[in-house]
């Protein structure tokens, strides 16, 4: 399993190209994409920040837990940190199986649990002031779940 | 007792440090911790209630019971991957 945190723009090929095997039917790659505006707001750029240390601990548990629940046979998670230019891959999640449904369900399961749970931020610069981007409110089960680990 | 805190994101621009020494009285909980912040910085009380608070790298329940030397973070709504507005 690759999970990396990053500075440098994300090669999505080679990613994918270092993830296929023989026994792989399907790769399914999610590229997040930084977008020119926010509701019409025209967007500069955006600065990435992370827990670095515990980013990079729930990513793998992310990939752990997907090559579990979805019987996949390999998965890729990348975050780029810093500052992103528009069209810039920000994340780039890449699922291997031998069959494509898995796939499908394992990647899109990855993106919506990160983007709730790993402790990345955003700020947002906008050509008239800059934000954090409010994520979505924490799962009920996030402190559930850590603290039956314990 | 010592703890490490570490601010992220709105909070640590709001208290402008990303990191400092606390020391709290013995058997504290996490949810001291944001007690303390927002008595500190009431002008962002409401970003601190809907933070999560993670102790040495793990999130934890508010009454989780701290320990000296522990590394305590102020994690605030995340938003990591691509931008989730349509």
């Amino acid at each position: 399993m690759q999970v990396s945190l990053t500075r440098e723009k994300i090669d999505a090929q080679q990613i994918v190209d270092a993830l296929k095997s023989g026994a792989d039917g399907a790769v399914c790659v999610f590229d997040g994409i930084v977008r020119n505006n926010t509701r019409g707001r025209q967007t500069l750029f955006l600065d990435y920040s992370a827990y670095e240390e515990m980013a990079l601990s729930q990513m793998q548990a992310l990939a752990e837990t997907a090559s579990a629940n979805f019987g996949v046979r390999d998965v890729a998670i990348v975050h780029r940190l810093g500052r992103l230019e528009i069209g810039d891959t920000s994340i780039l999640i890449a699922v291997a199986a031998a069959h494509r449904g898995a796939t499908f369900d394992a990647c899109r399961w990855i993106i919506d649990t990160l983007k709730k749970t790993v402790p990345v931020w955003k700020k947002e610069h906008f050509v008239d002031g800059a934000v954090w981007v409010d994520g979505e409110p924490f799962p009920e089960e996030i402190v559930a779940r850590a603290e039956e680990q314990q | 007792m010592q703890l490490t805190v570490l601010y992220f994101g709105a909070v640590r621009e709001a208290l402008g440090i990303s990191t400092e020494i606390l020391t709290l009285k013995r058997n504290s909980v996490a949810e001291d911790v944001r007690s303390h912040l927002i008595v500190r910085l009431p002008q962002i009380a409401g970003l601190l209630k809907r933070s999560a608070i993670a102790v040495n790298q793990n999130y934890v329940q508010p009454e989780h019971t701290l320990a000296d030397g522990d590394e305590v973070a102020i994690l605030p709504p995340v938003s990591g991957g691509a931008l989730s507005f349509v």
